[in-house]
């Protein structure tokens, strides 16, 4: 299960954050049912997330990230004890203290989402995990006609900016991208962050919580930063699109799976050894077909696939002419982000031992 | 109230620790389980909240 090793880290947690959490009503929500999701938002996507708040229901910080490739990048007991900190002082500072939430803002829980109600109700779901709440919110959003390509890219990653921050400081930048939005603006390595658009920020976390708020359109963030003791403000503009993460960023998203058109099929990829057997590259994608979705709502897709000749068993080595794909997730992303409904792909596969191409029809 | 020591072991044990029963370690950080209990603490308590939401999935 992603983040156990850093929630076992926390379960033997250290003096100082057993110290600094006696200073906190602490909770722990592994079933959002009942959660108030008009106040209490973190990046659902994740395995492992926390916030501070006010007993009023102000949040003061949210922590909890990771990139590509591994679940606990920005999980650490160093970040997570300056979350602690820093929450607690602003939470003790009247003047850095954030107001009540408006009386007027209606709790809201997903048992008020419709497609979920319908679901619980054919077949209860038994605990509704953290990605559950975009799934929900997006059927939501499609069924109501609401729904906006932009709204998939929750939460955007740093690097839409161009930057990265330390994993143990997460106010420290540690990378600046050449030609990116934040070198545009000046930022660099080693400058420490201190507000976004206004905000105060302590973790990675709140960078995206307020990337996430920031329209998709052209925009400009306002940092601000501390340079050898100094203070300054530097603006960050953004293209149209800033927030789209490419396919293998956004992979480990759960949220891929409710995006259309899916492929229709998937599998494991292939060790080395199966590889060099079929005469491929180590690094070579070679997906055995374990599955074609040809049940529930989307079997449209299973059967489109099953039409073109695909069968389980096959060894999918290209897709549309793509062969660099690093995970299963990589490929099932790429192929929801980028492909379109109507048009027809190849499908390179090997057979038997001997390379085939299928021409597969994308279906919604 | 569980020990989140608990937890490491996996959810299904908490109910075998929780309630702040015999061998409680006094180095635990103590958590509720539900949200408008732990508000309500917070409230009378004056203390800010830390709320974590783990997925078991």
């Amino acid at each position: 299960m992603d983040c156990s090793a850093f929630d076992g880290q926390l379960a033997a947690a250290t003096p100082e954050i057993v110290a600094l959490a006696a200073s906190f009503v602490c909770v722990r929500v592994t079933d959002l049912r009942t959660l108030d999701l008009a106040r209490w938002r973190v990046d659902f996507d994740l395995t492992f997330a926390a916030l501070t708040a006010t007993p009023e229901g102000a949040v003061l910080h949210r922590y909890g990230g990771r990139d590509a490739r591994d679940a606990e990048a920005f999980l650490s007991l160093p970040s997570f004890a300056a979350f602690l900190r820093g929450s607690l002082a602003r939470f003790t500072d009247a003047a850095q203290r954030p107001a009540a939430p408006p009386a007027t803002l209606a709790p809201r829980t997903i048992e008020a989402s419709p497609t979920f109600a319908r679901r619980d109700a054919e077949k209860r779901v038994d605990c509704v995990h953290c990605h559950t709440v975009n799934d929900f919110e997006h059927h939501d959003a499609v069924a109501e006609g609401r729904f906006r390509r932009d709204q998939i890219f929750v939460f955007p990653d740093p690097a839409r900016l161009g930057l990265e921050v330390e994993r143990d400081d997460q106010q420290q930048v540690a990378q600046v991208t050449a030609g990116g939005a934040a070198g545009r603006a000046g930022l660099a390595v080693g400058d420490r962050l201190a507000t976004v658009a206004g905000q105060p920020l302590l973790t990675r976390a709140d960078l995206q919580w307020v990337l996430h708020q920031q329209p998709t359109g052209a925009c400009v963030v306002e940092v601000g930063i501390v340079r050898a003791g100094a203070s300054q403000r530097l603006r960050i503009n953004l293209r149209a699109g800033w927030k789209e993460a490419d396919a293998l960023e956004y992979a480990w998203r759960p949220y891929k799976w409710n995006l259309t058109p899916g492929p229709g099929f998937g599998g494991k990829l292939l060790d080395a050894k199966r590889k060099a057997e079929l005469g491929l590259a180590p690094d070579a994608f070679a997906q055995e077909v374990g599955y074609l979705v040809t049940w529930g709502e989307k079997a449209a897709t299973g059967k489109s696939a099953s039409a073109a000749g695909l069968k389980k068993g096959d060894v999918v080595v290209g897709v549309a002419g793509q062969r660099d794909f690093k995970s299963e997730d990589h490929f099932q992303a790429w192929f929801r982000l980028t492909r379109k409904v109507g048009e027809v792909v190849d499908l390179d596969i090997i057979r038997a031992g001997k390379r085939q191409t299928l021409r597969m029809k994308v279906v919604e | 109230m569980l020990h989140l020591a608990a937890l490491a072991l996996g959810f299904s044990m908490v109910s075998a620790v929780a309630n702040g029963g015999a061998g409680q370690a006094a180095e635990a950080i103590v958590w509720e389980r539900e949200v408008a209990v732990a508000q309500a603490r917070a409230a009378r308590e004056q203390k800010p909240l830390l709320m974590v939401l783990r997925c078991e999935r």
